[in-house]
């Protein structure tokens, strides 16, 4: 099942440093809602087992991600591939920067394709939990980055 | 907006049967249907009652539908009314059931027959989600035929003393006002009562959770043993229950139909996603032509329904503006019963193609069609069996002396 999800947020931090941090392997995990484990592989790739589901369809994904397309400084892609709990899936996300009134405004896009027992659930419910994980994960950069103190 | 209620929204559109304010109103049920998908799988998986849906149609203002503007409700007629409980529909019958209860047999059955006092105090408080209320007929020995009901009423100094039981009361245990019916002591007529629950002798005597289906809907026994009831709690006059309870069913039945279509349009998305999606014999399953003439059953059983339930509701919105007309009400009875009997038996035979598209998956509560197959069911016998359903069409035609339920 395929499905596209996409967004605005502002952050109050500069372009400069949201890049900085949104390329960073290390960062990026440390936003991950339901982390369970992960590893830095190198500056651009990392694995994290995951806790994903809905309700009483709860499990652990192996996920492996890598950071592509960085480019300008405002520009990023973020590539996800994993399996588990009797599901695979494929998050391709794209983040793009610009500034905005001495802060960040990021235009972000995702799309999925998932298979299997998740993927089951139906797209309306499964879009509405991405929706809400996805908004956590964007929640936890925004409240990471704008308690970092700016530095010259 | 959700690409099915879109289309279907689009086209009344073009017929110029909807406003802008109709429209605007549409999207903000569909945006509470997104808000709602998920709370909703949840609990249904978890077979509990869905706590947080009144909470968000009430946090949207959605929860006043039909209720005038006077009394804090949108005043949106049957028609529009009855487009928002398609989408609804789309979530399940559980999200029908609430609705249709709290608004099509509560809150318009009060508008119709409450006094201005009434409606003064208990409408605002329905429109804004802080009251819910329940409809109260069924006992366990008076379903269809509630004549037989042995709920008990008699006057006394302070008014009435209720007594009796009422069973498979949706909304039952978490209503404030509910509306029962009682049969008269002194001469055995029927009145609707408006009973406030924080009242005493007012006991939730079960939660009826060993359901076929329906989980997140609030079922409840209720029980009344001495209750105490004010003068001023009759809804119409004395004597002239049957008539309340009568229209408020005429209402609710095209609730439950428009819901059905709701439940009939997801189920067609659900199978189309799967039928192109799911692989098997190393084609999607939808290249398989008996895959194919279920989905083409499933989009005939909706779009056969969707006239029946338009016409009644538009029909009813006529009545409305006409309410004398007595061969009108006549009519528009008979299509509110033909309505709910078409998109009841078509929803659940489009659940059950729904669940078999979806082979051993479509039998899980986690696939997105066995909610409706278990709770469409429920369509096919509250607020009227198909039996009675057709009976009463029969007898709309041949004539009150043809009435075969009497």
């Amino acid at each position: 099942m395929k499905f596209h999800l996409d967004g605005t947020v502002s952050i109050k931090a500069t372009p400069e440093k949201t890049f900085a941090s949104l390329s960073n392997p290390e960062f990026m995990v440390s936003t991950i809602p339901d982390l369970q484990s992960s590893k830095i592989i190198d500056q651009d790739r990392f694995e994290a087992k995951i806790r994903v589901g809905i309700s009483v369809v709860r499990g652990n994904v192996d996920m492996k991600f890598e950071i592509k397309e960085k480019s300008g400084r405002n520009h990023a892609k973020l590539v996800g591939d994993g399996s588990g709990a009797g599901s695979r899936m494929h998050i391709e996300s794209v983040l793009d920067l610009s500034p905005d009134d001495g802060g960040t405004k990021m235009v972000w896009s995702a799309d999925a394709d998932i298979n299997g027992l998740i993927a089951g659930i139906g797209s309306q419910v499964l879009k509405s939990q991405s929706e809400k994980q996805v908004s956590q994960i964007f929640s936890n950069i925004k409240a990471k980055l704008e308690s970092i103190p700016a530095t010259n | 907006m959700e690409p099915t209620f879109s289309r279907s929204v689009e086209e009344l559109k073009g017929l110029k049967l909807l406003t802008e304010k109709d429209l605007g109103l549409l999207e903000s049920v569909d945006e509470a249907c997104g808000e709602l998908s998920l709370s909703e799988f949840e609990a249904y998986v978890e077979r509990r009652y869905n706590d947080v849906a009144a909470k968000i149609l009430s946090e949207r203002g959605l929860m006043g539908l039909p209720i005038d503007e006077k009394y804090g409700g949108k005043g949106v007629s049957m028609f529009v009314h009855s487009l928002a409980m398609e989408r609804l529909g789309q979530l399940g019958m559980g999200i029908v059931t609430l609705v249709d209860v709290h608004q099509f047999l509560g809150s318009q059955t009060i508008q119709q027959w409450g006094t201005e006092e009434q409606k003064s105090k208990i409408l605002p408080e329905a429109a804004s989600g802080k009251s819910i209320l329940a409809y109260a007929l069924t006992e366990p020995e008076a379903g269809s035929d509630p004549g037989s009901m042995t709920t008990t009423y008699s006057e006394c100094n302070d008014g009435y003393v209720l007594n009796g039981s009422k069973y498979l009361i949706s909304n039952g245990s978490i209503a404030r006002y509910v509306i029962v019916f009682a049969k008269s002591i002194a001469d055995n007529s029927v009145t609707a009562f408006i009973v406030d629950s924080s009242t005493e002798g007012f006991k939730v005597a079960m939660h009826l959770s060993e359901k076929l289906g329906l989980f997140t809907s609030d079922t409840a026994l209720l029980e009344f043993e001495n209750m105490i009831l004010p003068k001023d709690a009759n809804l119409g006059r004395p004597g002239k229950g049957f008539a309340v309870a009568y229209s408020a069913l005429l209402n609710g039945r095209i609730g439950i139909g428009s819901g059905c279509l709701g439940v009939m349009e997801d189920c067609l998305n659900s199978c189309v996603e799967r039928a192109r999606n799911r692989t098997q014999h190393g084609k999607p399953i939808g290249k398989h032509q008996l895959i194919q003439k279920h989905l083409a059953k499933i989009a005939m059983n909706l779009e056969s329904s969707r006239w029946p339930v338009y016409m009644a509701a538009m029909m009813k919105d006529k009545m409305d503006s006409d309410q004398q007309n007595l061969a009108l009400r006549n009519n528009v009875d008979r299509l509110s019963a033909t309505a709910k009997l078409i998109a009841s038996t078509n929803a659940f035979d489009s659940a059950d193609r729904a669940v078999q598209i979806h082979g051993g998956f479509g039998y899980s509560l986690l696939s997105p069609v066995a909610k409706h197959f278990l709770d469409s069911r429920v369509a096919r016998i509250y607020e009227g069996t198909d039996e009675i359903m057709e009976l009463k069409i029969a007898s709309t035609i041949l004539g009150k002396d043809f009435e075969a339920y009497k």
